[in-house]
């Protein structure tokens, strides 16, 4: 049983369609001003994307024209690299034949001064065949000893004698030495 | 079916209809745009990342570009240097000056010389070179022939006997390459051209002292 009427209100309780009607157009009105703010927002965003993709295309076509207007020196500079490729490729293949017979003579005298190189054979994979002459049988022995000397022997991969002839050759008792020397890089 | 027709035209025939029907095709098409602007944005973001990415790249190329050119500006005269050692082509008077001004700088004597036809290919003219010398000449030889014959010298095997040096048999190799531009695809950066430019200065005072 109602208590009271209010006789001054002119709202009607909605029936069902107006319910759903309205419900759907209180939904539709909050998305459409969210979609509203979001296409403001994106119209923003192309526009400044667009300006960005604008100048950083420019100031790509500026610095491409830098490099066409050089291609000149770009032509020299790879002709350069080339060349001194080449270069370098083929100084490889040396033997370094000063390198090491310069080296090779200080050594031996370090062991003994009277000690003389009689031949001298190096190919470009260091490997080497080396006559040595000594004045007398004593001090080719003791030569002998002396390639044993870390020192000495730090200078090569490997290192052996091939002969030694106890008969003197023009005065000179001739060691045959022979095997690679460690790497040295003279040019 | 009935009851379903009476509810829809409640609908239509419902004051409300209109506005919210117009309302709603509203925000339908408002969502439209934000998924095809959206898909627009997308794409002009990966053209940015793009041409953002092109641009660095180019940068670093300028970049390096100006470093070389300020490092090298004298290339030219460093290529003349390298093209006398190295030619693009081969030629025999090129060869004989060549031998003529190793004999001039080592003081060396070149009694005859013959081309090694096992040794030389495409690229290399190999030349069986024998040498009359004293210790001195043949010594300034060891020391000076990669360069002071004015071109780049190679012997990849030398057997000498000091005390008889009137007549030593050298192989001498003589180069020649074409330059091929598109065997360079990368620039190098300018600490290595600064090792290269100095490795040619050398080369460059020994031919001027030569």
């Amino acid at each position: 049983m109602r208590k009271s009427i209010n006789l001054f209100s002119s709202a009607t309780p909605d029936d069902v369609e107006t319910h759903i009607l309205k419900k759907t157009e209180s939904v539709a009105r909050t998305l459409l001003i969210v979609f509203g703010i979001v296409l403001v927002v994106q119209i923003g965003l192309i526009y400044v994307l667009s300006q960005k993709i604008a100048d950083t295309k420019s100031e790509g076509e500026l610095l491409s024209s830098f490099i066409d207007n050089n291609l000149t020196f770009s032509t020299n500079l790879k002709y350069f690299q080339f060349k001194n490729d080449l270069l370098n490729q083929y100084l490889e293949e040396d033997s370094q034949a000063w390198e090491y017979y310069s080296s090779t003579k200080e050594l031996l005298n370090t062991i003994d001064f009277r000690s003389t190189v009689q031949s001298f054979d190096i190919f470009n994979d260091q490997s080497f065949l080396i006559e040595v002459g000594l004045p007398t049988y004593d001090s080719a022995i003791t030569f002998l000893e002396q390639l044993e000397n870390d020192q000495f022997a730090s200078n090569f991969h490997t290192l052996k004698m091939e002969s030694f002839d106890t008969t003197p050759v023009d005065g000179q008792y001739i060691l045959k030495l022979a095997g690679t020397f460690k790497e040295m890089h003279g040019n | 079916m009935e009851i379903k027709k009476d509810s829809i035209k409640k609908f239509v025939q419902n004051g409300r209809f209109s506005r919210t029907a117009t309302i709603t095709a509203l925000c339908i098409l408002f969502f439209g745009f934000v998924i095809w602007f959206g898909l627009l944005i997308f794409e002009l973001y990966s053209d940015f990342n793009v041409q953002n990415k092109l641009t660095a790249q180019l940068t670093e190329e300028v970049r390096v570009l100006q470093d070389n050119k300020q490092l090298l500006a004298d290339v030219e005269d460093f290529n003349e240097t390298l093209s006398q050692l190295i030619p693009d082509t081969e030629s025999y008077f090129q060869v004989i000056s060549a031998l003529e001004q190793l004999e001039e700088t080592t003081g060396i004597v070149i009694d005859t010389y013959s081309i090694n036809l096992e040794q030389t290919t495409q690229e290399k003219l190999s030349l069986d070179v024998s040498i009359d010398a004293d210790v001195n000449s043949f010594e300034a030889f060891l020391q000076k022939y990669h360069f002071g014959s004015g071109r780049l010298l190679v012997n990849d095997a030398i057997s000498f006997k000091p005390n008889e040096l009137s007549s030593t048999n050298v192989t001498l190799h003589f180069y020649h390459k074409a330059f091929n531009f598109e065997s360079i695809s990368q620039t190098d950066e300018t600490s290595d051209l600064l090792n290269r430019k100095e490795e040619i200065e050398k080369i460059r005072e020994l031919l001027q002292t030569n």
